[in-house]
């Protein structure tokens, strides 16, 4: 049977260009289009400046599209916005709000914003801040601010929520339990749009991922389909003392790339292989040739990370 | 530490360019403007004279004034309308000159509800007397003069403090501090945050004015009480009135900086717009010498929003009836800013800033 359920989030040849005197002119989006079913986690990878952020910004309707089509629960947002505003929960990069309010305060006033009594207690419990109701924003650490954050993005309850890298710059327990966080969105069947630059998130966190660089999708799936659809799918990895041949690894069938890095005494490989069974013998024989021993021998399958270096490469972005 | 703290600040400060120009070259170009101004100009007070008594004293000292380099001296009848010949043209005040021969002060009379069009006169006069009496050389008594009010002595002085008082307070209120405050949350970016909620920009806008308009409410309400309780402020006029003009002012000066919010998207430039655009609109009210200006760029100045303000007050505590009786003018163009600004203000603020992030 037909699935009759719009979609979450239906973006349709979207095209962003920044124009000014200085810098000429930058396609931030250049014909991303992309779709999200309700109910689903979706994520949008990228690198610093990729225009993840800006697509994101489109479909909350904070910046307006040059070109392309934006929907959200079926709705125009360039002719509905307002329609929209109270379907959505919008968790920003900054912690924004009025300095001088405590906690239950500002949620009482943005549950206002929404014609909604917001139920402080409750939301602030759902993120293990009960006990800092009454501090000021200014008061938590990065992580709680950041939690407080999710909170007020559901002071309307909304049906889809965005959250804009929501564990940047935090420590493993703040990110953890951010991600507890969205589990529990999930849990409710709420759709969740987040934008990340941590692999290992996206992978933990979102039934599909999309990657974008230079403003264009590369890449969109299933975390695992995306690292199954590698032309590497595991890694061999070992340290050696001596000089391994690395001509011979890389002439094994199914070789795909070797990389090494020294540190004066011991010499760590890489070798990205498409299927490490058939290429066992020939790599044991390699090394047993001149007595070379392997130590730490690793067979590790790709990963999400694996997928988003391959598309967007390794050189360091500004 | 504190070296590097303060290249820090001077690297900060430099790279705020909008800012750093408005702080460098306003006082600059406001120096050389009155400088040049005040050069050019050999303009002389208009003074309107008096001359009570036919005595040769009396007639005598006219004369030296009018021979005077010092003043443009308009002789008026003895039962002239002072309070209308101050208010027409130019004229800054007005001397009496009584029976100088049987030992009368002269006296030197101004509208205290335009105290900005007695500019250089006092000083003048004084030195104009203390000269001439040097010419008497001991063979008569000596001149003096005194300085009073079209109203009468300057007793009730806190009556001619209190209009400029409360709108100074009005314009620190709500547009010197509000714009930097507006700039400050966009660029935190609350406005942002606010963007992707129901909420609307123009109810952002009014809730923020009306709270403005109650803190403004409260400041009269201290202004007022302290006038009664400390200065023996004279009453007789209706209290509303103050309150009343004093929100119109804020909304007129709020919407102002909401305006100039909007324009700039950095709060250390809005700011400086903001301290700037102030020290303008109470410059133009007459704290500084508008009369060194042509006749036409000193009316022009007399129709920015504080003068009008404080006129319209004037016309309360002063003459003691309305603004639209006493200043129907003033307050009517009060009202227009308050419409144009507001408009503006509306139109133009919006929650959004220029973004380049991608």
């Amino acid at each position: 049977m037909q699935d009759l359920k719009p979609a979450a989030v239906a973006v349709k040849q979207l095209v962003k260009v920044f124009s000014g005197p200085d810098k000429g002119e930058l396609r931030a989006v250049d014909d991303v289009s992309f779709e999200i079913a309700q109910g689903e986690v979706f994520g949008l990878l990228g690198p610093n400046g990729a225009g993840k952020t800006t697509t994101l910004e489109i479909v909350e309707g904070i910046q307006h599209a040059t070109s392309g089509e934006v929907r959200v629960m079926g709705y125009d947002v360039a002719t509905h916005g307002k329609d929209i505003k109270p379907l959505i929960g919008v968790q920003l990069q900054s912690s924004a709000f009025f300095e001088r309010l405590p906690l239950d305060h500002l949620l009482v006033l943005y549950g206002s914003f929404y014609g909604v009594k917001a139920d402080a207690e409750a939301l602030l419990s759902s993120v293990g801040l009960l006990e800092k109701r009454s501090s000021l924003l200014s008061k938590l650490s990065g992580g709680q601010a950041r939690r407080f954050s999710i909170a007020a993005c559901m002071v309307s309850d909304p049906q889809i929520v965005f959250l804009d890298e929501p564990t940047s710059g935090l420590d493993p327990q703040a990110r953890r339990s951010i991600w507890d966080q969205v589990n529990e969105l999930r849990s409710k069947d709420k759709t969740v749009v987040l934008t990340t630059h941590y692999m290992d998130e996206a992978e933990v966190l979102c039934d599909r991922v999309g990657i974008i660089d230079h403003g264009q999708i590369k890449a969109l799936d299933t975390p695992l389909k995306l690292v199954q659809a590698l032309d590497s799918a595991y890694h061999i990895r070992f340290t050696s003392t001596g000089p391994v041949p690395t001509e011979d690894l890389q002439s094994l069938p199914g070789a795909v790339r070797i990389s090494s890095s020294s540190n004066g005494s011991a010499t760590r490989y890489d070798l990205e292989v498409a299927n490490p069974g058939p290429i066992l013998e020939g790599f044991t024989r390699i090394m047993g040739t001149g007595l070379r021993e392997a130590a730490d021998l690793r067979i590790e399958p790709s990963t999400l990370e694996d997928v988003f270096l391959s598309l967007t490469g390794r050189e360091l972005r500004d | 530490m504190f070296t590097k703290l303060y290249v820090a600040h001077m690297k900060a400060l430099l790279k705020t360019r909008g800012q750093l120009a408005l702080t460098l070259l306003m006082p600059v170009l406001l120096a050389i403007f009155f400088g040049f101004q005040i050069k050019m100009s050999d303009r002389k007070p208009d003074l309107g004279v008096i001359v009570q008594s036919r005595a040769p004293a009396s007639e005598a000292f006219a004369k030296a004034m009018e021979e005077s380099r010092l003043f443009k001296i308009t002789r008026l009848g003895v039962n002239a309308d002072l309070a209308e010949a101050l208010s027409r043209d130019r004229l800054e005040a007005a001397l009496i000159i009584p029976d100088l021969s049987s030992g009368g002060s002269l006296k030197l009379i101004f509208d205290e509800k335009r105290p900005e069009r007695l500019q250089s006169t006092p000083p003048r006069v004084s030195a104009f007397v203390q000269s001439y009496n040097l010419t008497l050389a001991n063979a008569q008594q000596s001149i003096d003069f005194k300085i009073s009010g079209l109203h009468g002595p300057l007793q009730a002085s806190y009556n001619y403090l209190l209009p400029g008082i409360i709108v100074f307070g009005v314009v620190l209120g709500s547009m010197a501090t509000g714009t930097s405050q507006v700039a400050g949350l966009r660029q935190r970016g609350v406005f942002k945050r606010l963007m992707v909620t129901p909420l609307s920009a123009r109810s952002f806008f009014l809730a923020d004015m009306v709270s403005r308009g109650t803190i403004v409410l409260l400041q009269v309400g201290l202004v007022l009480a302290v006038g009664i309780i400390g200065y023996d402020l004279e009453r007789g006029w209706d209290l509303a009135w103050i309150p009343v003009l004093a929100v119109l002012g804020t909304l007129v000066f709020f919407s102002i900086g909401y305006f100039l919010a909007a324009a700039t998207d950095n709060p250390d430039t809005s700011a400086g717009i903001a301290s700037t655009v102030s020290f303008l609109l109470v410059f133009a009210s007459g704290a500084l010498p508008t009369n060194v200006f042509p006749a036409v760029v000193d009316r022009a100045l007399k129709y920015l929003p504080v003068t009008p303000m404080v006129n319209a007050m004037r016309g309360v505590v002063i003459d003691k009836t309305g603004p639209f009786s006493a200043t129907p003018f003033d307050t009517a163009v009060l009202i227009a800013w308050f419409v144009v600004t507001l408009v503006l203000a509306v139109v133009f603020f919006k929650f959004k800033e220029p973004a380049r992030k991608t």
